[in-house]
């Protein structure tokens, strides 16, 4: 029994120390990552003085955008994203919307709101996808740039290959069809392919729209969402694009693009084979894939993300649809890197091989299991009695406070740059939850994460059900 | 706006009696009618006596001991250099002037050789902005500068001084252009319209391939045909970045000249000049070049069927024909590829047999 006690004891203390120094590793990286996104951040606000979006919008040299938006049984919402996607502020631009072989009506709702007929379009399938059933155009002057595809249901990566397939444009821009493009969205994010013709890739930003006023498919008026858990994730989107995204753009090791809002150059997507359709986590693989192929080929590549805020989504707003996104997120995340294993700690593969990929598989993938695990043992600590009260509140205290000071500086850091939430009520709830985050809501998404280990070991590929409530109106 | 705001005096928020006055004062230079001569007769009063009002402003500007001074100055300057977008004509020359008076203009020279680039690039662009020929130099030497955003204000701001006349020294001093800089320059390039045309083919003599694709895809869209000849002399020399551009910016034109030329490369060897090729015939919609089309349609790769099937659209009654006739062809992708541009024509093709509707 003393035996297994001094085991016991040896091992917490063992872990107990592993975790320290994953800690201080983990906040060292962090700050790191903080700093650079901040000094990029400010580069990019100077840079922004000398930008007028205007000059791009009235240029015939700024490059053509295709735009691809894949639905499947939306046909309460399609024809507002349509007619949303039409307005967006841009010289030339071809809206392409695909139907994934909805089962409700969405194709002829399209159909007869834009007045569409079925052209002899050739369809050149340069990345295999499931069958084309009709090309569709608008008899309508005004939707003359409005491209309706028909095809059999083959997911949302075949329906984006299809898009990329009809696309004309030399740039592509995938989105998903409930998302709210700002305006200027696309002169916004066509920017970086303008200032670097190496640029292969950009993200933007997504903001949550929950809470807010959306009028005619346009965000009118910013608000946090009365509710904890879309707010909640206000904090987190802060942390990950401005703390984090746009870190690992100005050192050229983005690996994410959301699907939600993403502009890719048209020939390197096509050279990688277009979306990879039986992974959940398309969007992390293509960019991963490019990202791999530029390196491979030697081809002087740089993949962007812009901070101005240009795309708003739904986030969900009851645990359990919550805890199917991050599942679903983190089962992406986990086959990406596996698909992608090569690159861990190749050299070959530059920032991206040492830096990134390493990064987002200890920190971002076993996270979870190392926080998991740091629990059950402070419970076993704490049962036998072999946990220092002193050390273990100093470490307590000690990681709330750094945990709280990220959350605040990425608010803080919006707040100064761009400034979206008017109201400082807004703003001081977000200070506040950003405290309060840490007790039951971090210790809820850890364990989504460790679930999705169990379910992508027991082959499940399914995205889960995303039950939307709308906008409010 | 701004100038509404600088009558109402209401330009700044922040702002004590003393600013006030000094906007009254520079609203009243600026606003205030001249005759151009004076009761006497005398022409040259109305530059005495525009600095009559400048010096005013110069009153209320610089009290002595005053420590807000150098604050006022600034702000007076700000608003000047807003103002500058928002006024033409007389106003204009007098805020010119004005920035002269006050010594601006070795202001923006001094920030041009700053160690921060946004600094360099806010100097080019103030000094635009103020329209001084004393600036050029300078500018010139900001073209060489490491940073694109300083080398684009500095380009911009020779040109909105300088005019046309700056167009090719500029073109010929850069080394490279990036997409932003060609977007930027472009809109004042498109302002100069036709004049800008043989200064853009004078740099089309640069030695770096970046300056001369841009030359030839601005001319191209200018339209002028005074560049054909030069497009046609130096398409054969370049490499094949600016001869896709060529190939296009000679259909743009749509000058007759262009066909033999078209004609050659219509048979390159390579997939893209093939293309291109097509293209230009597409836009110059000449029937000379139709059975060649008709022939790249049924023979050639997918892409460049494509590009022969919308050129012949838009080749007249030749081509249109040529696409009827490929649809009863036996080779599906011919056969789609001519559907779909008769579909695009407006032209219905059914069953078996052929129908125009024109």
């Amino acid at each position: 029994m003393e035996f297994l006690s001094e085991f016991v004891n040896v091992v917490l203390n063992t872990y107990a120390s592993f975790i320290i120094g994953f800690f201080i590793f983990v906040n060292v990286f962090y700050f790191s990552m903080y700093t650079i996104s901040f000094g990029a951040i400010i580069n990019y606000l100077r840079r922004h003085m000398f930008c007028d979006y205007r000059v791009i919008m009235q240029s015939e040299l700024t490059p053509a955008v295709s735009i691809l938006a894949p639905a499947y049984n939306e046909s309460a919402t399609c024809i507002e994203s349509v007619n949303s996607l039409m307005k967006l502020n841009y010289p030339t631009a071809e809206v392409i919307f695909i139907n994934d072989g909805s089962k409700d009506n969405t194709l002829d709702v399209v159909i007869k709101e834009f007045d569409l007929v079925k052209t002899e379009r050739v369809y050149v399938q340069t990345i295999l996808t499931k069958p084309v059933r009709g090309i569709y155009v608008s008899q309508k002057s005004q939707f003359r740039n409005l491209i309706v595809v028909d095809k059999q249901n083959g997911g949302k990566a075949d329906a984006l290959n299809v898009g990329i397939n009809v696309s004309r444009y030399p740039l592509v821009c995938a989105i998903d069809a409930d998302s709210i493009l700002e305006d200027d969205a696309l002169l916004k994010v066509v920017k970086p392919f303008l200032d670097d013709e190496s640029v292969i890739a950009v993200g933007g930003i997504v903001r949550i729209a929950n809470g807010c006023t959306i009028d005619r498919g346009r965000v009118t008026d910013v608000r946090l969402s009365r509710k904890l858990i879309p707010s909640f994730q206000v904090i987190e989107y802060y942390r990950a694009y401005l703390s984090g995204r746009m870190g690992w753009g100005a050192i050229n090791g983005l690996l994410i693009i959301s699907g939600a809002f993403g502009l890719f150059k048209r020939d390197i997507v096509l050279k990688c084979g277009g979306y990879k359709h039986d992974t959940v986590g398309e969007d992390m693989e293509l960019v991963v894939r490019m990202h791999r192929y530029c390196r491979e080929n030697n081809i002087p590549y740089r993949v962007e993300f812009v901070p101005d805020p240009v795309c708003w989504t739904e986030a969900p707003e009851t645990l359990k649809i919550l805890g199917r996104q991050r599942n679903r997120w983190h089962r992406g995340l986990l086959d990406t890197l596996l698909i992608h294993r090569k690159m861990l700690f190749n050299k070959r593969y530059g920032v991206l091989g040492l830096v990134s990929v390493p990064y987002f598989a200890l920190i971002e993938l076993f996270g979870p299991v190392i926080e998991a695990i740091g629990y059950f043992a402070v419970g076993i600590g704490f049962y036998l009695g072999m946990v220092n009260i002193e050390i273990f509140t100093l470490f307590f205290v000690v990681s709330v406070i750094y945990g709280v000071m990220f959350s605040v500086s990425a608010v803080m850091l919006e707040e100064i740059s761009f400034h979206r939430y008017p109201r400082t009520r807004d703003l001081l709830k977000l200070l506040v939850l950003g405290v309060v985050e840490n007790f039951g809501y971090r210790q809820i998404t850890v364990w989504w994460r460790i679930k999705a280990f169990w379910d992508y070991w027991r082959g499940v590929k399914t995205w889960g059900a995303m039950t939307r409530v709308g906008f409010k109106k | 706006m701004i100038v509404s705001k600088v009558r109402s005096g209401t330009i700044e928020t922040k702002r004590n009696d003393r600013d006030i006055a000094t906007h009254a004062a520079l609203n009243k230079y600026l606003f205030t009618e001249l005759q151009d001569k004076d009761a006497t007769g005398h022409a040259e009063s109305f530059s005495k006596r525009l600095e009559v009002l400048l010096r005013t402003v110069r009153s209320e500007l610089d009290i002595k001991n005053n420590s807000r001074n150098n604050a006022r100055r600034r702000s007076l300057k700000r608003v000047m250099l807003m103002l500058t977008s928002e006024v033409i004509g007389e106003t204009r020359f007098r805020l010119t002037l004005a920035f002269d008076y006050f010594d601006f203009i070795p202001e923006a020279t001094k920030a041009m050789q700053d160690s921060r680039w946004w600094e360099r690039a806010k100097g080019c662009k103030n000094a635009g902005l103020m329209l001084n020929e004393s600036a050029l130099p300078h500018l010139e030497r900001c073209l060489d500068d490491d940073n694109d955003d300083v080398r684009i204000e500095a380009a911009q701001a020779m040109l909105d001084i300088g005019g046309v006349n700056a167009l090719s020294p500029i073109l010929m001093r850069l080394k490279d252009m990036s997409p932003w800089m060609q977007v930027r320059l472009s809109k004042s390039i498109f302002g100069f319209g036709e004049h800008a045309v043989s200064h853009l083919v004078q740099a089309m003599r640069s030695p770096y391939v970046k300056i001369q694709g841009f030359c030839v895809e601005i001319l191209g869209m200018l339209g002028d045909v005074k560049a054909v000849p030069t497009l046609l002399e130096y398409i054969d020399y370049t490499v094949p970045e600016v001869k896709h551009k060529s190939l296009i910016a000679l259909g743009k034109i749509g000058d007759a000249r262009s066909i033999p030329i078209i004609q050659k490369f219509l048979h390159s060897s390579d997939e893209q000049l093939r293309i291109d090729a097509s293209k230009a015939a597409g836009s110059l919609s000449s029937p000379l070049l139709a059975s060649e089309l008709h022939s790249m349609l049924v023979k050639d790769t997918m892409n460049v069927k494509l590009a022969a099937g919308e050129a012949l659209s838009r080749s007249g009654e030749l081509g249109i024909k040529s696409l009827q006739y490929a649809v009863n062809l036996n080779d599906e992708n011919v056969r789609m590829v001519a559907l779909q541009f008769l579909h695009e024509a407006g032209v219905r093709v059914e069953a078996s047999h052929i129908q125009g509707e024109q």
